[in-house]
């Protein structure tokens, strides 16, 4: 079959590689019909991830027809149309009994998790297509792929919706939704987004399904800023202001928003002056990642507010001003999105009318042009919000 | 199409498995058939089951003395690890693994573009 491998940092190419196939009861093997690159790929692409290897297949982010099933699996068949959350998780454990399932405890079998482990205290569930440290499972950029524990994982999609409608369900719509539940909105908040790429789109929209009275989205790309616009936010180019942190205290009657969101992560641009010497101790292997714009929600937060992190950080982090969260007394929830749980109740709101996904769709082109998608997604973000590969 | 991360200290036997290692690992499952599948599973050492709180399930508690047997090392050849200690955390795991969920991850075999595949 034809896969999307990563071959070195900026690299990745398309190759034939063997087709997957049935290892354990509880596997199914997936005919991919749509696929996507996500922001967190980039990490991937740009060499931010530690373990990868050349040749790895990328992807967590797709959805399929179910063409074999593993003797184990009892609740899907062959012909189903599924989507597959990008956690790999086993259902069993007590984490995945609780709706936890990124800190599923059976379902890494990489022996880089223990650098994970022995790093930040738990490796937490494997993740198609990202790297050792998340399990070393092939992705699913490609025109077929082998998903583990496939009868707790997929969903079935009903006939009659396109995969465009239900293919963010994979990761970027729960993701986006869960930063605003996250964010523990009361009816007539003020929240500030950083970030409007995908998930960040996904998370303006929900601030408001939660109640959200104004969404302050800030980004630097106009195109992405038009998008949170048409969602109704109010923005803002933070390349047009020396000091973001008082510019949004202005616009929240000095006291900053009651929530701030982080749909950014660890490979934050930030012009400012902080935001260079962020990129630099980065560089320098300082630290390992950009805290470019924990800094400023935490600096913003009115206090007593909460702080919801959905971008992805993966270590350490140089000089992090903890005292500004005990000063203020904030809440901060984090952490990977624990798909599985909004699955449904999402697809409930999309069949609705509540959610469009399709809206951020910027290019739709054939798994052959993965390569030229990724350095468009990594160095042209004002044209290219997200990109659909049709294996 | 082999995986590295999971294939580079599983099978060696010639690493020296001595001291004490001693580990616990909470599995969700009655007690009964954990200690009935500890009697089949193979692993050296002595275990003890507990209760976990809340219902929670079990806490299986294995010490192993590299010392006291000559198939030690035998016994502990298929899990991956480069001490005692490791050898047995991984021998642990993939128990509460196959009690868990019937299976043990694995990524051994799949797909793959790596050169060395």
């Amino acid at each position: 079959m034809r896969a999307v491998c990563w071959t070195g940092k900026k690299e990745v190419s398309v190759e034939t590689v063997p087709d997957p196939t049935i290892i354990n009861p509880r596997d199914a093997i997936i005919r991919i019909s749509s696929t996507a690159i996500c922001g967190s790929d980039l990490h991937l692409y740009n060499g931010r991830v530690p373990s990868m290897q050349n040749g790895d297949i990328l992807g967590h982010e797709f959805m399929g027809e179910v063409v074999e099933v593993g003797k184990g699996v009892n609740n899907l068949q062959v012909g189903d149309r599924v989507v597959v959350p990008f956690p790999v998780a086993c259902g069993n454990c007590y984490p995945c009994s609780q709706g936890i399932v990124t800190a599923c405890q059976n379902s890494n079998p990489s022996a880089s998790r223990k650098a994970l482990e022995t790093m930040v205290g738990n490796s937490g569930a494997a993740i198609f297509g990202y790297s050792g440290l998340y399990g070393s499972y092939a992705g699913g950029q490609a025109e077929y792929a082998r998903v583990p524990y496939a009868d707790f994982g997929p969903m079935k999609v009903p006939d009659g919706v396109a995969d465009e409608d239900v293919l963010f369900l994979s990761d970027i719509l729960p993701t986006g939704y869960q930063a605003a539940e996250y964010a523990e909105i009361r009816p007539g908040d003020t929240v500030a987004v950083w970030g409007c790429g995908p998930v960040g789109q996904f998370a303006i929209r929900s601030c408001f399904l939660f109640g959200a009275e104004r969404v302050i989205a800030i980004d630097r790309h106009a195109s992405r800023l038009r998008l949170a616009e048409e969602a109704g936010a109010e923005t803002l180019n933070y390349e047009d202001t020396d000091d973001l942190v008082e510019l949004l205290k202005g616009l929240t009657g000095g006291n900053g928003p009651d929530r701030c969101i982080d749909a950014v992560g660890m490979e934050a641009h930030g012009t400012s002056v902080y935001g260079k010497m962020e990129r630099g101790k980065q560089a320098l292997k300082l630290q390992m990642d950009n805290a470019t714009v924990l800094r400023q929600v935490f600096q913003a937060c009115a206090p007593g507010g909460t702080v919801s992190v959905s971008g992805v950080y993966i270590g350490f982090i140089d000089k992090f001003p903890f005292g500004s969260i005990f000063a203020k007394g904030l809440t901060v929830r984090t952490g990977q999105c624990n798909v599985h749980r909004y699955m449904r109740p999402l697809l409930e709101r999309i069949m609705k009318g509540e959610i469009n996904p399709p809206t951020i769709i910027s290019h739709r082109v054939s798994l052959d042009e993965a390569p030229a998608m990724y350095d468009l997604f990594e160095t042209k973000k004002d044209t290219c919000t997200k990109v659909v590969l049709k294996p | 199409m082999q995986n590295e991360d999971t294939q580079e200290t599983r099978g060696s036997v010639e690493i020296p498995l001595e001291g004490v290692a001693s580990r616990t690992v909470r599995i969700r499952a009655e007690a009964e058939y954990v200690r009935s599948a500890w009697r089949d599973a193979g692993i050296p050492g002595a275990a003890r089951v507990e209760n976990a709180p809340a219902d929670r399930g079990v806490d299986l508690r294995v010490e192993i003395d590299g010392n006291e047997s000559d198939d030690i090392e035998h016994r502990l050849s298929p899990y991956e690890g480069k001490s005692l200690d490791q050898r047995l955390e991984s021998a642990l795991r993939d128990f509460k693994a196959r009690l868990e969920t019937g299976e043990v991850a694995t990524t051994i075999g799949q797909s793959s573009g790596r050169r060395d595949d």
